[in-house]
């Protein structure tokens, strides 16, 4: 290994899309846990979980960002994820829910061949290709935990 | 490297957690003696809290902290030995409370490696000045020394029968409070061998410190392995050296007296009564780590959890009809699974009294330099709050009661010439409502006036209005809004930095709130809610649109059913709901939740009457009934706390035994929401 550091990205789809977080900040990948509706919050928070006995928020992507509406199928998944919420200066767990999860790959976010970089506000960090020459659009964690909607980025 | 004694860092919590303790009843006694007057019980206690700091910093190595804790113990000895001297007390308060804080201080940085140790050496010539003085000449070291007799002089040889070892150990010079040193090796040899006796054999007595420098500290035990007793005696901290004793030839001789003699018989008694209290009192108190009750308290609610998994379990339906002797089992488990929760609860229960009093500390403070003499009340002090909500609500009642003292409540001048003639005051109330606990931290100074927060937000840049769009509670409300107490005329006690939006966050995070209110002139309140860490009820628990939802019996009346033309509209559109010659307003709680999927009308035909805290009631409409049960509820995830859930009645989760989630609802918010 020539660079001094890289990453294992989780390749998951999304409405047709390829999506990737850090595998750092997973915690699992469930597929069982019915989603638990709770009035009154935005429409991207589907609602809450159980995890082990833990009430976990459930994000979904495609409303978080905009995607068109999709079905649950047999291979939906939500993706528990792990990170610093900047405006509770705490660490928050959420659920993401995807389509399927795809694979696992080495990225490096410091090359600037593999990996293009986006500007620092975006819910989206970046874009590289996966092994079948796709392209992989690199989440932000941070940026997509933020309340707010879809349009407050894009 | 730590600051403490190596070897030391298992103690190191318990030592944190006696120290301020001692130092906050301290306080407290201080507080109340200073317009009183020292009893001789306070001034005991006084002496005995300085002379535990004294000997358990010394154990730790923590030189400075067990110097400055010696010097007020020794100066307290002054008054104790003459009740009847007269002394600067104000200045003599000072010295004592100063001293208290160092300690404190001291006390919380221990862990934190980049704050150096703090030298007292100022502090403690104070203190020795000031008992000087009282004294008349007498050094603090002269009336120490000297009390132990020569009868314990250094002896080579030992007297001990056979298969008794007796060990000497000598400390070296460097060494502060050996008898310490001694009790701590004497636990750590216990485990290991049999001791007999030792000498001097009263660890806790005056000058027992000072036979063990002059002549060793003996230990007289059983063992096999001398050599490895030796080893160890040699390793321990401070420890010069450790020598096996030679035995007597003779053994006609007596052994040397153990006991410290020379000192006077009402001192001697007056230490067994010591003692004896002070084994009472270990009996029926410990301590015990809140991770052990945390960890103890999960198990029960797994317990609780488990418990309705089986009962409840559907593999159970087929021989529904003819298990009588199971449920009358089941009762009797539920009944004991009831008790077990109550008392695990009431373990972590604390009076949220422990967090008021140390307010009292800091308004006396203030008082003392702003001058507003401000008196500081409590209301429902004995509420009940868990452990941990008691700890983290110490430092936003904190911030909450400098803000009032210093901004709230104004200049005796002002106050005087605005007319107001009573008392300036800062109240602290607490209370229990639902599953949350509210604190409110109310003074009756100057207020607020929208119009000058305004003003001072539109300064600061963080209006997002036009200044015209705000309402005066909007407008009171920016005083927590990011970036507005970033005060210009930072005072001693607030402004530090931290501003209430600081402290509006940290409440958000755990799922609480901060809400305030003002009027001009008549005082400010601030009022603070969070939830219960958790806590079990019962709870009625119903279905609307296929999700189930669940209130507290509590809050319900009652439950009936009523077909759609009971419902009776009036003229200007609302809906009530005859029953029993009372009528009850009809909240369709399907439609004020949004929730999609819920049936139209009343097809489920189902009102639970519900009365919140205030006596409102209304009838509200669900699907279907479900079931009684008993839940363990859970704040919403902090991440949702942004979300104002509770404005709507939507106050919590709870987990049953096979996954699902139970929304918990709040007849109070419910009901408030119809307005």
């Amino acid at each position: 290994m020539t660079n001094e550091y890289t990453g294992q990205a989780v390749i998951f789809e999304c409405a047709d899309t390829l999506y990737a977080f850090d595998i750092s900040i997973i915690l699992e990948i469930n597929s069982r846990s019915r989603v638990t509706y709770i009035p009154k919050l935005p429409p991207y928070i589907s609602g809450v979980v159980s995890l082990m006995g833990d009430v976990v928020p459930v994000i979904d992507l495609r409303r978080k960002l905009g995607l068109p509406e999709g079905e649950d199928c047999a291979r939906s998944c939500l993706i528990v994820i792990q990170s610093a919420d900047d405006e509770l200066d705490t660490t928050v767990t959420a659920a993401v829910k995807a389509d399927r999860v795809i694979t696992s790959q080495i990225y490096d976010p410091n090359d600037p061949h593999s990996f293009m970089k986006l500007p620092e506000q975006s819910v989206i960090a970046g874009y590289f290709y996966d092994d079948k020459k796709r392209r992989v659009s690199f989440l932000n964690e941070k940026k997509l935990l933020l309340r707010g909607t879809a349009d407050e980025y894009f | 490297m730590p600051k403490f004694d190596s070897g030391m860092e298992a103690m190191l919590d318990m030592f944190v957690f006696e120290t301020s303790e001692l130092l906050e009843s301290l306080d407290d006694i201080l507080i109340r003696t200073e317009q009183e007057g020292l009893s001789s019980d306070d001034i005991n206690e006084i002496f005995r809290i300085m002379h535990t700091v004294k000997g358990s910093s010394a154990m730790m190595g923590l030189k400075n902290m067990s110097g400055l804790a010696h010097a007020a113990e020794d100066l307290f000895s002054v008054i104790r030995d003459d009740p009847g001297i007269s002394y600067d007390k104000a200045e003599l308060y000072e010295q004592l409370y100063k001293a208290s804080d160092n300690l404190k201080n001291e006390t919380a940085d221990l862990s934190d490696e980049s704050v150096p140790l703090r030298d007292f050496s100022e502090e403690i010539k104070l203190l020795r000045k000031t008992a000087e003085q009282l004294k008349g000449g007498f050094s603090a070291a002269e009336k120490v020394s000297g009390t132990y007799s020569a009868d314990c002089e250094a002896k080579d040889t030992d007297d001990s029968p056979d298969g008794i070892t007796a060990f000497r150990v000598t400390y070296k010079s460097s060494c502060m409070m050996p008898e310490l040193r001694a009790m701590v090796l004497l636990n750590q040899l216990k485990s290991k061998i049999v001791i007999v006796s030792t000498d001097p054999d009263d660890l806790d007595a005056d000058g027992a410190g000072e036979a063990i420098s002059k002549n060793g500290f003996i230990i007289r035990a059983e063992t096999d392995d001398i050599k490895a007793v030796e080893e160890q005696l040699n390793s321990a901290v401070d420890v010069e050296k450790a020598v096996v004793m030679k035995k007597q030839a003779e053994s006609g001789e007596r052994r040397p007296e153990t006991k410290p003699s020379g000192k006077s018989g009402s001192s001697a008694s007056e230490k067994a009564v010591d003692s004896r209290g002070a084994d009472n009192k270990t009996s029926a108190v410990i301590s015990v780590k809140l991770s052990k009750l945390d960890r103890l308290m999960k198990l029960s609610q797994e317990i609780v959890i488990a418990q309705s998994a089986v009962l409840h379990n559907e593999d159970l339906a087929p021989y529904k009809n003819n298990m009588s002797h199971f449920y009358r089992a089941a009762m009797e488990l539920k009944k004991l699974t009831d008790e077990l929760q109550d008392a695990v609860m009431s373990v972590r229960m604390v009076p949220v009294s422990v967090t008021f009093t140390k307010m009292s500390r800091i308004v006396r403070d203030m008082n003392a330099s702003l001058g507003k003499n401000i008196k500081l009340i409590f209301e429902g002090e004995n509420t009940e709050v868990d452990k941990s909500a008691a700890d983290m609500l110490g430092d936003p009642i904190m911030h909450l009661v400098r803000n009032a003292a210093d901004h709230g409540i104004e200049e005796p001048e002002k106050r005087a010439a605005s007319g107001k003639t009573e008392p300036p005051t800062i109240t602290l109330s607490a209370a229990n409502e639902a599953n949350d606990i509210i604190i409110k931290v109310i003074d009756n100074g100057r207020g607020m006036d929208p119009k000058e927060l305004i003003a001072a937000a539109k300064e600061k840049g963080i209006l997002t209005r036009p200044e015209t769009g705000y309402t005066d509670q909007e407008a009171i409300e920016l005083i927590m809004a990011p970036g507005f107490s970033t005060n210009t005329e930072v005072t001693q006690y607030s402004g530090r930095g931290v501003g209430m939006d600081v402290v509006k966050k940290n409440l958000e995070r755990i799922g609480g709130a901060l809400t305030v209110s003002s009027v001009v002139g008549e005082g400010s309140a601030f009022t603070i809610r969070v939830p219960m860490s958790l806590s079990i009820s019962d709870y009625m628990a119903f279905y609307i649109g296929g999700q189930e939802y669940a209130l507290p019996v509590s809050q319900i009346a009652e439950v009936i059913s009523a077909s759609e033309d009971q419902v009776i509209t009036t003229p200007d559109g609302k809906e009530v709901l005859e029953r029993g010659g009372t009528l009850y307003r009809v909240i369709r709680i399907a439609e004020r939740l949004d929730i999609p999927s819920a049936k139209e009308g009343f097809n489920g035909g189902i009102f639970i009457i519900c009365t919140d805290k205030s006596g409102d009631t209304a009838a509200v409409s669900v699907d279907s009934v479900s079931e009684e049960m008993q839940l363990a509820v859970k704040p919403f995830p902090s991440y949702l706390s942004g979300f104002k859930l509770k404005e709507y009645g939507l106050s919590g989760t709870s987990v049953l035994g096979d996954g699902r989630i139970v929304i918990i609802l709040d007849a109070s918010g419910i009901l408030k929401g119809g307005d």
